[in-house]
């Protein structure tokens, strides 16, 4: 080792670390300064944040038989608003959700028989676009979808205005669609794809209150109302 | 609805002031918006196959189609199978528009794009499993924006039917050659002199040029099936380069490492100057190293204690949110095993 390369290893200084050990944890009216006992803020209306079974109770009896991890399904109902994004929260989970559910719909769209002279190879795109196929992606379909199976019922987000009642004007609509976007992207992260196509099928678009029923009574309100305009 | 902005030649404005400009073509292409498709809807709202659009486009035939040289050109370019019809290639290139004679690719155009969203979705989801969200859509927009595929679709050859009814009667060019060009609306052929468009408004060519990459793909997805389209997208839209770490801009990043750590239970990060050159001169070097425990989580340097930690809280971040894990699977792949669920990015 050459004397300059000594010289410089004899001047490197370590910095001190300080660590805190005692940390008081305010709880009551918030005072600047000190830090507040999680417990009295990680907890929407009545709920506590956490793996409880009266948390997701609500969404596994939904995702019955697909079951996914505790922390997953916990993952899916928090919103990046609550707790100021410190805890894991769902807005990838909703991306690609959102993204795969968009898709599995087009394709089941387009491939149902169809006797369109525009048809290509038996696929009708022209389905894509209409009422119909918005109305399946429009976070207000999906709203509606969501309320029918309680999946709204625990959600862990902070509403940006607690004294707004209307859901499409709170954003509840919103945070709602990236739930059940993010069920989805939960179930293709954790299952594949061919697991989650079934999830779909059988969960979103099958029986009374199916994304199909909701989407298309959404279309029929807005027709008779486009009727009556004109 | 986009508001369309327009500044006339001579009115004071902090932009243009006293600013001679020349309007060129391809400012002319900006249109309000692009033309609404419209349906014919069953009574039974949810019997998809009965949807049609209203209107009396007629399809091409492909007998229609084998006579324009542009179209055979570009199906033999593109190496699509035997079984992608030319007539399908013909409709990817008619772009919607009022009084189109043939049948438009609008609804090819919505289904490929849902198909490319996803899979280039899956791809980085699956790569880059810690990617913030925000970086994350940006790649992805990087990847299959607008102006990324109509780059592509003129890497591929394709060419705008830019020739007037009257040009192509006075050559004799048989009507078929226009299927092998893109036809889309050229709107404000004719704007008002002096005028141009600064912001807003819709690019009608961008968006024509996008719409036959993305027409092209369901077009494969209809004659080759899932996994040909899904192959015809890595071939063409993942195998570009895209540099994500490029992408990254820390506003505060030691705050934002903090808490990372904080998150993700380690203890908290600290700084330690790990060399120095030159401190008393005008341009030292310092070197120094961020630390949770005794786990080095990155390194910088630069001309300042401060610069130098700045740096290597940067280069800390970037390790963490670039993690990319060995042989990933995709979930579209028959051997997925599960991936990582990431927490997403802490919010500072």
């Amino acid at each position: 080792m050459n004397t300059r390369a000594m010289f410089a290893l004899q001047n490197v200084r370590v910095a001190p670390t300080l660590t805190r050990t005692l940390v008081h944890l305010h709880s009551g009216k918030r005072v600047a300064g000190l830090k507040r006992n999680p417990s009295e803020y990680l907890k929407v209306g009545g709920y506590e944040y956490g793996v409880q079974a009266e948390n997701l109770q609500f969404v596994k009896a939904f995702l019955a038989p697909y079951a996914l991890p505790d922390e997953v399904v916990l993952q899916v109902l928090t919103h990046k608003s609550f707790a100021h994004g410190n805890k894991p929260y769902n807005d990838k989970l909703a991306y690609i959700g959102s993204r795969f559910l968009n898709n599995f719909l087009s394709i089941r769209e387009a491939s149902t028989s169809s006797t369109n002279a525009h048809a290509v190879n038996g696929l009708n795109f022209d389905v894509l676009g209409s009422p119909i196929d918005k109305s399946l992606a429009s976070p207000a379909t999906r709203y509606l979808f969501a309320k029918a199976h309680n999946l709204n019922k625990v959600l862990f987000w902070a509403a940006r205005d607690a004294t707004i009642d209307n859901p499409h004007r709170s954003g509840e609509v919103k945070i709602t669609n990236d739930v059940v976007c993010a069920l989805v992207g939960a179930v293709l992260l954790q299952k594949g794809e061919a697991v989650a196509q079934t999830f779909i099928q059988e969960k979103y678009l099958t029986g009374e209150h199916s994304l199909l029923a909701y989407g298309s009574k959404c279309v029929a309100a807005l027709l008779k109302h486009q009727e009556l305009q004109s | 609805m986009s508001i369309l902005r327009i500044v006339q030649k001579g009115i004071r404005s902090p932009n243009v002031l006293s600013r001679s400009f020349t309007v060129s073509k391809q400012n002319w292409t900006y249109a309000p918006s692009v033309v609404t498709p419209k349906f014919i809807v069953p009574a039974d709202l949810t019997s998809f196959g009965d949807y049609k659009r209203a209107g009396s486009q007629i399809p091409v035939t492909n007998a229609d189609a084998a006579k324009a040289p542009g179209l055979v050109a570009l199906h033999a370019r593109l190496q699509l199978p035997e079984s992608f019809e030319l007539a399908t290639l013909a409709r990817s290139l008619t772009f919607i528009a009022e009084g189109n004679q043939y049948a438009d690719n609008a609804g090819m155009a919505l289904f490929g794009k849902n198909l490319v969203k996803y899979y280039v979705t899956e791809y980085l989801m699956v790569h880059y499993p810690r990617l913030p969200a925000v970086i994350l859509r940006a790649a992805l927009n990087a990847y299959t924006g607008e102006e990324t595929l109509a780059q592509i679709a003129r890497e591929w050859g394709v060419e705008a039917d830019n020739k007037s009814e009257m040009e192509k009667f006075l050559v004799d060019e048989p009507k078929e050659f226009s299927l092998g060009r893109l036809s889309f609306d050229k709107v404000d052929t004719n704007p008002e002199r002096g005028v141009t468009v600064v912001e807003g408004g819709v690019n009608v060519q961008q968006a024509a040029f996008a719409s036959v990459v993305k027409s092209v793909i369901a077009g494969v997805h209809a004659h080759n099936g899932a996994d040909a389209a899904k192959q015809f997208i890595h071939d063409h839209v993942i195998s570009r380069h895209i540099d994500i770490s490029q992408m990254f801009q820390f506003q505060f990043p030691t705050r934002e490492l903090t808490n990372l750590c904080s998150r993700q239970s380690l203890e908290p990060p600290v700084a330690r100057l790990l060399a120095e050159t030159g401190r008393l001169t005008v341009s030292p070097v310092f070197v120094i190293g961020i630390f949770s425990g005794s786990s080095k989580l990155g390194e910088g340097q630069g001309n300042s204690l401060l610069e130098a930690k700045s740096r290597a809280a940067v280069n800390a971040l970037k390790n963490y949110y670039l993690y990319r894990p060995i042989d990933p699977v995709v979930p579209s792949d028959p051997k997925y095993d599960g991936s990582l669920i990431d927490g997403s990015a802490v919010v500072i």
